[in-house]
């Protein structure tokens, strides 16, 4: 590694650079637990600038990092020790919204939520809502295939994905893909570099497809005092072909920390709840409101809220919005993961997470998108000794093997990073594990992009 | 407070970022809280010194509070990133121009009506077209609002104030107030002795402070804090503001004197120290008056809506003297002016300005109505810049004009 020449060559090109240790260090994190200080932080403007800086650090050496926000709950946007990191939040331009074929073509920088607001204006929606919509990047959203609530029923950042521009660790630029649906010449490129985690290539544009906004939504609260009648309910919605576009699950724990946090008149000594929301045809909507209220119902609920007013229903979102927010205050920290199972098995994998932490003394608290078996452990840390530390990660290896045994996946939407890297050879055989490497090796050979991550 | 600890409070979930007016300008962590906790914590710890690019860090923020306000951990950024101001006051010092500013000229009104007549000297001998060819100050001149003929405290020489059935409230000055928008010094009085108030204001008193709180100079501010807290009669029930800084800078006294003899008379003063809006909503009956014919927007400072919490009151005013109000978006985003922010980071400023006043715009308001002077120089120069010149007025100006006095 050479890095005072890959400095030179940057200088040289007048990019934009922190190199202070007092800004530096603030890219030595993101939102997981992990801490490293780069040794430069570089903001490229456009595309040229990315392939520069890449091309020098493949002649240099020089590990990078690319970075969007800095959300990942996984420790995906930390440095390689000596490493760099390059901040892709400048790029930051929606360059197009194409009404006749419906598409967006962005920059990675942009903010979803920005695009969501953006294509909203004019009759359009673009699905993918992970939890922090409102901060994290498209590009960051496509280095880890992120998906949010609303994929059960829409699907996950790759779903979305027609086209992209990606400049590889030689520097060199592709392009693949494009505004059309139908595409199948050559290999789908799109598929490797999405949910890549910044390793094989920088994504410097992309074209996104849109659809229309459905025309109403609305949103009901389900609450049971049985777990597995609340799993069933979620069954029988999927059974009778209704597909909701949120089922959102929140433990009793949730509820209670919630409640404290900001009060949402969430029923405390209820087991759990579930947040459904059902978009589409007012008339269509008002169908199915009303066979979800009656299935759920029939399935043992203790009660079921529908929202009557816009407000009513922002009021039942906001607490589920807040979940994050009012777990982090009850705790030092907290390690957040998201585990994910065949639908079939969410009730099963909630309550051997629940058994997992109790058995190792930790608070939890448990969301879950229930339409895709997604669950989100909240494992909270009071103390913040090595002894507390210890019990997590025992309690982490035997939530990961259990997904495992149901038939699931080590993550659903944040990625392996740093916190799950361990894991992989739970999940893969040698072989297959061996054929990611190749990849990685083949396509950066000198290591560069994000080498000490995942794999 | 002990700092390192608060600092490490922060979870890191970057829920700061979209609501950080210069986060959004240059999406950059140093410009947020997020990363400026981060800075501190190691600073806290040691292993990092207060370097320029640290100072420049610390002095990158607006004190406009909305990391605050969205903060799942209420972490106190304001008070974090004051202290470390303070520090760097304490160990490098100030440049002469701030020395003067901070030490010699702002905590004396007297001074301050000498430095009011240089400039409206200044203006009267046309030198602004002067100074505006000098490069720097080309588009920063044009700031400074015309400076009024007479300051308000001197007018209140002449001026009998009228005995009120409704008991006495003093009126804390602005410094702004008195030097540039004396008008909106009148309308406080004017609606106040309709109501049927009689006004005390305080000449003893002096700046609130805040330049100094602002730039570390903590033991000037308590200086000057103590002048206000003594220039207070004790059977005042309410001292009224009109300036939204000063007003929340003045219920911060307790947290200037946190820990010392005075913090108990502190807590006492901020007490009684209420914004003009919300006194007149909440402890005054305004005479019924004639709406003015008008369309205008609120914006909301800063250091009224978020700061004080006072929210409805300016709009409840609004409502009663105008007949047509709209609401533009993000109404309570910083319009970048942030007392001398707008001057120091002339450039960063304009970039948030922009913004805001292309939501005034969207409102087609033919007036903007705000409660803090500093958003006004602001915003007068944003829209005089970058849209079409319209009046501002202060909530309590529309009330005086609605009802005639």
């Amino acid at each position: 590694m050479d890095l005072t020449e890959f400095m030179k060559v940057l200088e040289k090109n007048n990019l934009e650079i922190y190199t202070d240790p007092s800004d530096t260090i603030c890219y030595s994190f993101d939102a997981a637990n992990f801490k490293e200080q780069p040794a430069a932080v570089i903001f490229p403007k456009n595309t040229q600038e990315v392939s520069l800086v890449l091309e020098a650090a493949n002649r240099f050496q020089v590990p990078i990092t690319p970075r969007g926000a800095g959300t990942s709950l996984a420790g995906g946007t930390i440095v390689t020790p000596g490493g760099v990191s390059l901040c892709l939040t400048r790029m930051d331009q929606i360059l197009e919204i194409d009404e006749e074929n419906l598409t967006a073509t962005v920059q990675p920088g942009v903010i979803t939520f920005d695009l969501h607001q953006a294509v909203e204006k004019k009759g359009l929606f673009y699905p993918p809502d992970p939890g922090s919509v409102k901060i994290s990047t498209i590009g960051g959203n496509i280095a880890v295939n992120a998906g949010g609530p609303h994929c059960f029923k829409y699907g996950v950042t790759k779903d979305y994905v027609l086209g992209m521009e990606v400049v590889l660790p030689n520097g060199k630029i592709i392009r693949f893909g494009g505004k059309v649906i139908k595409n199948v010449s050559g290999f789908d490129l799109g598929s490797l570099f999405i949910g890549s985690e910044g390793m094989l290539g920088i994504v410097t544009e992309v074209t996104l497809s849109l659809i229309a906004l459905p025309e109403e939504s609305r949103t009901m609260l389900v609450i049971y005092d049985d777990l597995n009648a609340a799993a069933n309910a979620v069954s029988e919605i999927v059974r009778k072909k209704i597909v909701p576009a949120t089922l959102e699950l929140m433990d009793q724990e949730s509820m209670i920390l919630i409640e404290r946090f900001r009060p949402a008149n969430l029923p405390l000594d209820a087991a759990a709840s579930i947040l459904i929301a059902i978009d589409g045809p007012a008339e269509q909507v008002a169908k199915e409101m009303k066979l979800v209220e009656q299935i759920c119902q029939d399935n043992g609920a203790r009660e079921v809220r529908v929202a009557q007013t816009k407000e009513e229903e922002i009021k039942l979102w906001e607490g589920r919005r807040s979940a994050n927010g009012a777990m982090s205050q009850a705790c030092k920290a907290m390690v957040v993961e998201d585990a994910t199972v065949p639908r079939s098995k969410l009730a099963e994998m909630v309550m051997k997470c629940k058994e997992i932490a109790a058995r190792y003394n930790l608070p939890c608290a448990i969301l879950g998108h229930c339409g895709d078996g997604n669950v989100h452990p909240h494992l909270l840390l009071q103390e913040l000794t090595s002894e507390e530390w210890e019990r997590v990660h025992k309690a982490v290896d035997e939530i990961f093997r259990a997904a495992l045994d149901f038939g699931g996946t080590l993550t659903g939407e944040h990625g392996i990073g740093l916190a799950k890297k361990k894991y992989m050879s739970w999940q893969f055989s040698p072989d297959t594990l061996e054929f990611m490497r190749i990849i990685k090796s083949d396509v950066d050979p000198n290591n560069i992009l994000n080498p000490h991550i995942m794999l | 407070m002990n700092f390192a600890e608060e600092a490490d409070r922060c979870k890191r979930c970057g829920m700061c970022q979209p609501v950080c007016p210069l986060y959004q300008a240059e999406r950059k962590e140093p410009f947020v809280a997020r990363g400026k906790l981060r800075l501190i914590s190691v600073i806290e710890e040691g292993i990092q010194t207060i370097n320029p690019a640290a100072k420049t860090t610390f002095y990158n923020c607006l004190d406009c509070r909305a990391c605050m306000e969205i903060c799942p951990a209420k972490l106190n950024v304001k008070t974090l990133v004051k202290g470390m101001r303070q520090k760097i006051y304490e160990e490098q010092g100030d440049n002469i121009i701030m020395k003067i500013a901070l030490e010699h000229l702002t905590p004396y009104p007297e001074r301050l009506e000498l430095a009011r007549k240089s400039l409206k000297a200044y203006q009267t001998l046309g030198l602004p077209s002067l100074v505006r060819t000098i490069p720097a100050f080309r588009q920063r001149e044009k700031l400074l609002p015309p400076v009024p003929p007479k300051s308000f405290r001197s007018s209140l020489h002449q001026r009998k104030m009228k005995k009120g059935s409704k008991g006495k409230v003093a009126y804390f000055i602005s410094c702004t107030t008195d030097i540039l928008y004396p008008q909106v010094g009148d309308a406080v009085i004017e609606v106040l002795e309709a109501c049927g108030f009689e006004v005390y204001p305080l000449l003893e008193g002096t700046c609130c402070g805040v330049p100094q709180m602002g730039y570390g100079h903590k033991e000037r501010a308590k200086e000057m804090a103590l002048r206000n807290m003594l220039a207070v009669p004790e059977d005042i029930e309410f001292v009224v503001n009109d300036c939204a800084t000063c007003g929340s800078a003045l219920q911060e006294y307790e947290e200037l004197f946190e820990g010392t003899e005075y913090e108990e008379k502190a807590k006492k003063f901020s007490q009684k120290m209420i914004d003009i809006s919300a006194f007149l909503i909440q402890h005054a009956q305004i005479p019924e008056g004639e709406k003015l014919k008008l369309r205008v927007t609120y914006h909301e400072p800063c250091h009224l809506g978020r700061a004080q919490n006072i929210k409805e009151e300016p709009r409840k005013l609004i409502n009663q003297s105008v007949t047509e109000f709209t609401e533009m978006a993000n109404p309570g985003s910083c319009c970048g002016g942030a007392g001398t922010f707008g001057i120091t980071h002339f450039e960063l400023s304009q970039k948030v300005l922009k913004k805001k006043i292309s939501e005034i715009e969207e409102t087609e308001a033919e007036a903007v109505v705000t409660g803090c002077p500093a958003c006004r120089m602001q915003i007068t120069f944003g829209l005089d810049s970058y849209s079409k010149k319209m009046p501002i007025y202060h909530p309590v100006e529309l009330i005086a004009k609605s009802i005639g006095s």
